[in-house]
């Protein structure tokens, strides 16, 4: 039994006249223990997807789904209060904006008890070892010192460990990560990277990362979702997609990156801009920049279809043996 | 010192730069010195691309300002063409402003949202040359098609923009007064890879037209390698090490280039690989380890690390800044 199912996850934001599809029929099913990288370009519902997850969309956002269960446990049918209870308990997140999650107004250990109170009873001097043994657990140096401290007297790599800190205060089984590198140096970033799949490990914990930086996916998930325009174009296992992706806009995306033009000076590029909110066009989102579509790309939403370890929304998905450098998109 | 180039052709050339600011200790303190930038030379000649990584708080915004001549230099000296700038006529300045052009990391706060493209554009001619205003339409038109943006794209404000398109207008706007040096700090950073693509070829293919050179600052170390001709690799203000690209990205010498080489994200090897990792924190700017910088993350630290910093020294062709590299290279 996976631990998390969901089929046909939607989020739409906007009026009811003038609705906007921040995510449109999300289909995942995450293992425990499992690590899958959500990818896409800003605005593509990535951060939504999260949140969703979360239950954290707000009105007037809207959720529909025809299944979400979390160990085998429907959360579209279950009260919101058994829902904040699975929040930050069973289901953990990072947020996408450190500095908005952590209170400037509080010192870190105050910050962190409070996350540890809300799910558990203990005296004080107990939450305060739980949270030095916390701190410790991840890797903060001196960690007594630096109970007390601020968050503006941390720098932003230690800021990034107190919230993952937070986050798997309570042993959650799915921690969702929304970008937990992006804002730090390449070598925090490694350090932040091996801490979190580290504990991961150790934890048993699924790990659902959502990220624009492929190379990160390539180096710590075992799944990965493409997402264009509020879709998931293509996911599948790692390796196979980095090297042989199905989707056009997938090996699109990886020939764009200066890693695949190695020996070439210009890089490829995706023709055209990703369409914004209210200009999705007729058919299948990506058809106005890709070389291959045809009429019914312009005119039929492609459903997912299965392959081999991999779902595909394409009408004409790629040949396994065509590389991401072996076809240029551009004209 | 950094390159055999002919010297008619070298453009920039930077003499133990250094850039210090007085940081504020609290009340009854004297303010202490941070040095941003610590007795950084090279050479960038015309046409060529120089990167400058490192770590975030390692100098190379300030560095950046100090090339661009946004700021003046502390100590140490700057020649741009041949002019040393502190020294330099007024007249010499005025033809060698507008040579150095900057594009900052994010087009969305570098462009005025009030201003319509036409303006932004129109604004440096205007101020710096006597072309009327239909020859300034001209030049702004033909500048909007260089950087692949349309004629109707003219009369727009920013806002109406994607996040590539502004980048391209900030670009534009930056190539208006026909500079030799593009200061690019970070220009790529902030968008999508897909729009990285494309505004990366934008920058080589300027070079190939107007044979510009690029001061080209980025802490993505994919795109450095595919852009750059030299690296300089910085660290809490200073150079650590300096070489032709290859040279840096295949054989990397100083231990802090090959940490930072280890750290960056890889498409095809699997993590956890053979890494070097840094474990422990950068020390403050404020309160430098003695000797080496570098000296306290140093996996090859030795007691004589901390007694004297390490010059930037020719080691193989390269230039490194560590004193025991004979004995680890
Ligand atoms: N509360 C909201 N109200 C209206 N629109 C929203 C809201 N939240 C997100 N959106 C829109 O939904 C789309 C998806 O946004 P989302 O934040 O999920 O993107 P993302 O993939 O996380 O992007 P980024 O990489 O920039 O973080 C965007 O077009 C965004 O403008
Ligand atoms: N105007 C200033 N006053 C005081 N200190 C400054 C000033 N500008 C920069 N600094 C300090 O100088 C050091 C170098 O800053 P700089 O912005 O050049 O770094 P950077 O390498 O560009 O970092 P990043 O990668 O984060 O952009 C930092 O410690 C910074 O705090
Ligand atoms: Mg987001
Ligand atoms: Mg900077």
């Amino acid at each position: 039994m996976a631990l998390l199912e969901i089929e046909n996850l939607s989020v739409m934001f906007g009026s009811a006249s003038r609705p906007l599809r921040a995510l449109d029929g999300l289909d995942l099913c995450m293992e425990q223990g499992e690590v899958v990288g959500i990818v896409g370009e800003s605005g593509s519902g990535k951060s939504t997807a999260g949140l969703a997850l979360m239950g954290l969309i707000d009105y007037p956002g809207r959720v529909t789904a025809r299944r979400m269960s979390f160990a085998d446990r429907d959360l579209l049918m279950m009260p919101e209060s058994e829902r904040q209870t699975l929040r930050g308990k069973d289901i953990a997140m990072i947020f996408q904006d450190p500095l908005a999650s952590l209170n400037p107004c509080f010192s870190i250990a105050y910050q962190l008890e409070e996350t540890l109170r809300v799910h558990q009873a203990g005296t004080r001097a107990e939450l305060r070892s739980q949270t030095l043994a916390l701190l410790r657990l991840v890797e903060i140096p001196d960690a007594e010192q630096r109970l007390d401290a601020y968050p503006h007297q941390l720098s932003g790599g230690m800021c990034q460990r107190v919230m993952l800190a937070m986050a798997i205060a309570c042993n959650p089984r799915l921690l969702i990560a929304d970008e937990p590198t992006t804002a730090l140096d390449v070598t925090v970033q490694a350090q932040m990277l091996e801490l979190l799949t580290g504990l991961q490990k150790q934890r048993g914990m699924a790990l659902l990362l959502i990220t624009h930086d492929l190379g990160v996916v390539a180096q710590v998930a075992h799944r990965v979702v493409v997402m264009y325009a509020g879709q998931v174009m293509e996911q599948g296992r790692v390796p196979d997609i980095f090297d042989a992706p199905r989707h056009p806009y997938t090996q699109a995306l990886l020939a764009s990156l200066p890693e695949y033009n190695v020996g070439r000076k210009r890089l490829a590029t995706i023709p055209g801009n990703v369409p914004s909110q209210h200009e999705r066009p007729q058919g299948c989102v990506l058809h106005p920049r890709c070389s291959n579509a045809q009429e019914i790309c312009r005119t039929l939403v492609p459903d997912p279809a299965e392959f081999p370890n991999a779902l595909v929304r394409c009408h004409f998905p790629l040949d396994k043996t065509v590389g991401p450098c072996k076809q240029n998109l551009t004209a | 010192m950094i390159m055999e180039t002919n010297s008619s052709q070298v453009l920039v050339e930077a003499n133990r730069l250094a850039k210090q600011y007085p940081v504020a200790q609290g009340w009854f303190k004297p303010p202490a010195s941070l040095y941003a930038v610590d007795g950084v030379s090279f050479r960038l000649a015309a046409g060529r691309t120089l990167a400058v990584v490192g770590e975030s708080g390692c100098g190379k915004s300030t560095l950046a300002r100090l090339v661009a001549m946004l700021e003046p230099p502390s100590s140490g000296d700057l020649k741009i063409d041949n002019i040393q700038i502190d020294q330099a006529s007024r007249s010499d300045l005025k033809r060698i402003r507008p040579m150095v052009q900057m594009v900052f990391q994010n087009p969305y706060a570098s462009l005025n949202p009030r201003k319509k493209v036409a303006a932004i554009l129109d604004e440096p001619l205007a101020i710096n040359t006597k072309l009327n205003k239909f020859e300034r339409k001209e030049t702004g038109l033909a500048m909007l098609a260089k950087v692949g943006l349309q004629a109707e794209h003219y009369s727009r404000y920013p806002h109406m923009f994607s996040g590539g398109q502004r980048q391209r207008i900030a670009i534009a706007r930056a190539l208006m007064l026909d500079p030799k040096l593009i200061v690019a700090d970070e220009a790529v950073s902030a968008l999508d890879v897909s729009i990285q693509a494309q505004v990366l070829n934008l920058f080589m293919d300027l070079q190939e037209s107007n044979g510009l050179a690029y001061l080209f600052i980025s802490h993505n170390l994919a795109v450095v390698e595919h852009i750059a001709d030299e690296v300089m690799v910085m660290y809490l203000g200073k150079i650590v090490e300096q070489a032709a690209k290859r040279h840096v990205f295949d054989e990397p010498l100083h231990p802090y280039t090959k940490a930072l080489l280890a750290s960056m994200p890889r498409l095809t090897a699997k993590f956890p690989q053979k890494r070097s990792m840094l474990h422990e924190e950068l020390p403050s700017p404020l309160n430098p380890p003695p000797g080496c910088p570098f000296s306290n993350r140093c996996p090859h630290k030795k007691d004589a690390c901390s007694a004297a910093k390490p010059a930037l020294q020719d080691f193989q062709g390269r230039w490194v800044a560590c004193s025991r590299i004979a004995e680890i290279a």
